[in-house]
């Protein structure tokens, strides 16, 4: 029984396939880190809020109550 | 056993019956078969000198099989009855049995004759092709599943050691050959008249060092002569002159080439042990060829060196259509013959394959476990021919060709002359190949063969990108593993937020609005602060909040405090929902829940301020808010999928078009809207 000729038809790899790998690594990659690190795409803005002002129940008002501009859809 | 010995009847110079069981033995002075006769010895008539060959075997030679000692005591040659031929060695085994030692192409298949099985057809209803009803079984092996390779006739045309049967020079017998789908062989004697007894013979391939037998030479030299027997002429390689013009042809396989071109006349030459004779001579025009890949040239393949010795170009009619292809010859000693094949620019390296070692089956055969779909049957017609061969090629020779496919190989069938020929070719790239080839007189790697045009499709070229799929089907298991990880690692863990009393939101002097005598229809607002509570930090946070609203709105505003850093993250939720009935039909928009996720904060202690503002009225819609910290995104990894299978969603669809392409030239044509028969 013949066999197949070893070696003869050895293809070359894709240069597409091996980008791919790269890519798709990274991709899963950065799914890990987002889920792990607890990373999130937000619109919250960060700062620090001095104690004397938190103190103070009303005593500011936050910079999302002035400029969202939402007064109910209908 | 007792050795006879008796006086040639033909020459006189003695001849010795090692064996009892013997029948002939073939004088080694005159190559007169000697027959034991009744009365006496007789002369059955002469055999022609043996064709010395690259066997590595040599008579009397002793080997061990099983732990059964054997000695070679017998060699036949058989010519075939398209030319050429083969060799068999006679083993007698020191239990008495006989072994027939077949030698082609430096493998070696030894059978025994077995009983024929009931349920076998007669000899004359075998056809190449066929696949016997019955299984057979060699002793100590499993049944094999057997199919006919060739039916055809044979003669002795020399012979040499003792035989265990009666050989009569120039005898024709009838044989069928047999290909297991285990790697078995057998052979069905049917002998020279349909009245003669049918002999099975059954047998598998075997190595020297299975027998136990060390080569005569190291690289399968002149086998060792008889005593006192002459010495086989030699046909090695050499150059010799055309007898139709005179010009120098180097013959590259003297021992098995049939046919021979001369490239300066364009003769036709008859090939018989390196001596010529002239057949006809080619039309230059139409049927002489210059070859691509020049004669000679040195091809590393299958990790030998072998060298182009013929071209063909053959052809194939399809709808009216011509389309042709070349054929390169490759020959090595030891491997026997190999083909380069050409086709649109598109090349294949070409094994033959066993017979018995393809099963068929609907559209399609089966070979080395994989499943080659049916591409195309039609004839094929030898239009050009180009040095030499090991068959007596002739233009206009047809052949139906049945090709199967799984890229990148393509199993062929050639079906003629009471023979079923079965090939493997692999696709191979033309920049590959060319680094493989070396034509006379130049270097490795200067030559570059022709490729095939960038929008055309062989019949088993591989896509090239099918890796893709591949590393796409790793990542994708490897993504969800991890999105299962995470999913199990989430907690749901709901952090108790409890609020004290609203307060209502301060009015900012500087808003004009709040101040004006309108203020009564501004919308009205509130403040709650929640308790303190712990986060453990590192995880992302859900807020959701939940308003029982009715064809209203709520705007919240809140901010997620550390009570030690002061660190603010605000954010906020408009929540609005609206319903009805129109023209009879219920309707709804917006949503009561607003859920709203914050990247992850340092662990600590922290409380939410929420305020909110509503249209005016009586009250504050209820709120209810939940916070949870670590949740799993699922759209995270929705979205880390739909980035990962962009790529190999594009590479399907090219490589949609790619199969199509590949599939309009054959008899299954993809149509419209199918993408597979």
């Amino acid at each position: 029984m013949s066999e197949e000729p070893p070696g003869a038809g050895r293809r070359r790899s894709s240069w597409l396939a091996t980008t791919y790998a790269v890519v798709g690594a990274g991709i899963v990659g950065a799914y890990l880190w987002v889920a792990l690190s607890g990373w999130e795409y937000e619109r919250a803005a960060r700062g620090v809020m001095p104690q004397s002002v938190r103190s103070s129940p009303g005593g500011y008002r936050s910079f999302h109550f002035w400029h969202s501009g939402f007064h109910g859809g209908k | 056993m007792s050795p006879v010995s008796t006086a040639c009847p033909s020459c006189g110079a003695p001849v010795e019956f090692r064996y009892d069981d013997t029948f002939v033995r073939v004088c080694s002075y005159c190559n007169a078969v000697v027959a034991r006769a009744d009365r006496g010895f007789a002369s059955l008539g002469r055999m022609g000198d043996l064709a010395q060959s690259e066997s590595p075997l040599a008579l009397w030679v002793g080997g061990q099989l099983g732990g059964v000692g054997f000695q070679l005591v017998g060699r036949g040659q058989i010519a075939h009855p398209r030319g050429g031929g083969w060799e068999e060695w006679y083993a007698r085994f020191d239990n008495g049995t006989w072994g027939w030692l077949s030698e082609a192409q430096g493998r070696f298949q030894l059978s025994f004759a077995v009983p024929l099985p009931g349920g076998m057809p007669p000899f004359e209803h075998l056809v190449p092709g066929q696949v016997l009803p019955v299984p057979l079984a060699l002793e100590g092996h499993p049944p094999e599943q057997f199919t006919v390779a060739e039916v055809g006739a044979a003669a002795y045309r020399a012979a040499a050691g003792e035989m265990p049967y009666r050989l009569e020079p120039g005898l024709r017998f009838r044989f069928a050959d047999l290909s297991g789908n285990r790697g078995g062989f057998a052979t069905i004697d049917a002998g020279v008249d349909p009245d003669d007894p049918i002999a099975l013979y059954l047998g598998r391939e075997v190595t020297l060092a299975e027998l136990g037998i060390a080569p005569t030479s190291s690289t399968g030299g002149p086998s060792a002569p008889e005593p006192g027997g002459r010495v086989p002429e030699k046909v090695a390689a050499h150059h010799v002159a055309c007898v139709q013009c005179g010009g120098s042809l180097e013959l590259r396989a003297p021992d098995s080439s049939l046919r021979v071109t001369c490239p300066y006349c364009s003769a036709v030459l008859d090939v018989n042990q390196g001596h010529l004779s002239y057949l006809r001579t080619l039309d230059k025009d139409t049927e002489a060829l210059v070859p691509v890949i020049q004669l000679g040239t040195a091809a590393e393949l299958e990790g030998r060196t072998q060298t182009v010795i013929g071209c063909l170009r053959r052809s194939v009619m399809v709808d009216g259509i011509n389309y042709p292809f070349s054929e390169y010859l490759l020959y090595q000693p030891e491997l026997g013959y190999r083909w380069l094949v050409e086709s649109g620019g598109h090349w294949s390296y070409v094994s033959p394959v066993a017979a018995g070692a393809v099963a068929q089956e609907l559209n399609g055969t089966w070979h080395a476990k994989r499943r080659f779909r049916h591409f195309q049957t039609a004839t094929a017609q030898v239009d050009r021919i180009f040095g030499e061969f090991y068959w007596r090629v002739e233009i206009g020779e047809k052949t139906v060709m049945a090709d199967y496919v799984c890229p990148p190989y393509m199993l062929s069938s050639e079906d003629g002359q009471g023979e079923i020929q079965w090939s493997l070719g692999v696709w191979m790239d033309s920049r590959d190949l060319s680094a493989k080839l070396t034509p006379p007189g130049q270097k490795a790697g200067s030559f570059e063969l022709p490729g095939p045009s960038t929008s055309s499709v062989a019949p088993h070229q591989p896509f090239g990108h099918g890796g893709v799929f591949k590393v796409a089907l790793v990542l994708g298991a490897l993504l969800l593993v991890a999105g299962i990880v995470m999913a199990s690692r989430a907690s749901s863990r709901s952090i108790d937020v409890r609020f004290g009393e609203a307060v209502p939101a301060p009015v900012d002097p500087a808003d004009p609005a709040a101040t004006s005598i309108d203020a009564a229809s501004a919308p009205a607002s509130s403040i709650r602060f929640s308790e303190p509570f712990e986060l453990h930090g590192g995880k992302n946070i859900e807020v959701q909040f939940d308003s029982a609203l009715a064809n209203s709105w709520l705007y919240v505003q809140a901010d997620l405090v550390n009570d030690d850093t002061g660190m603010v993250d605000s954010f906020d939720a408009p929540i609005e929902y609206y319903s009805g009935v129109e023209d009879g039909e219920s309707w709804s928009e917006g949503s009561e829940k607003v859920t709203v996720h914050l990247k992850a904060v340092p662990a600590g202690r922290y409380v939410l301020r929420v305020e909110t503002q509503w249209p005016p009225g009586p009250s504050a819609p209820p709120l209810t808010v939940t916070l949870r910290e670590g949740v799993f995104r699922a759209t995270h990894l929705l979205i880390a999928f739909g980035a990962l299978f962009l790529i190999p969603i594009l590479v399907g669809l090219r490589r949609f078009l790619f199969e199509r392409r590949r599939w309009a030239e054959s008899d299954h044509p993809w149509l419209v809207g199918q993408s597979d028969e």
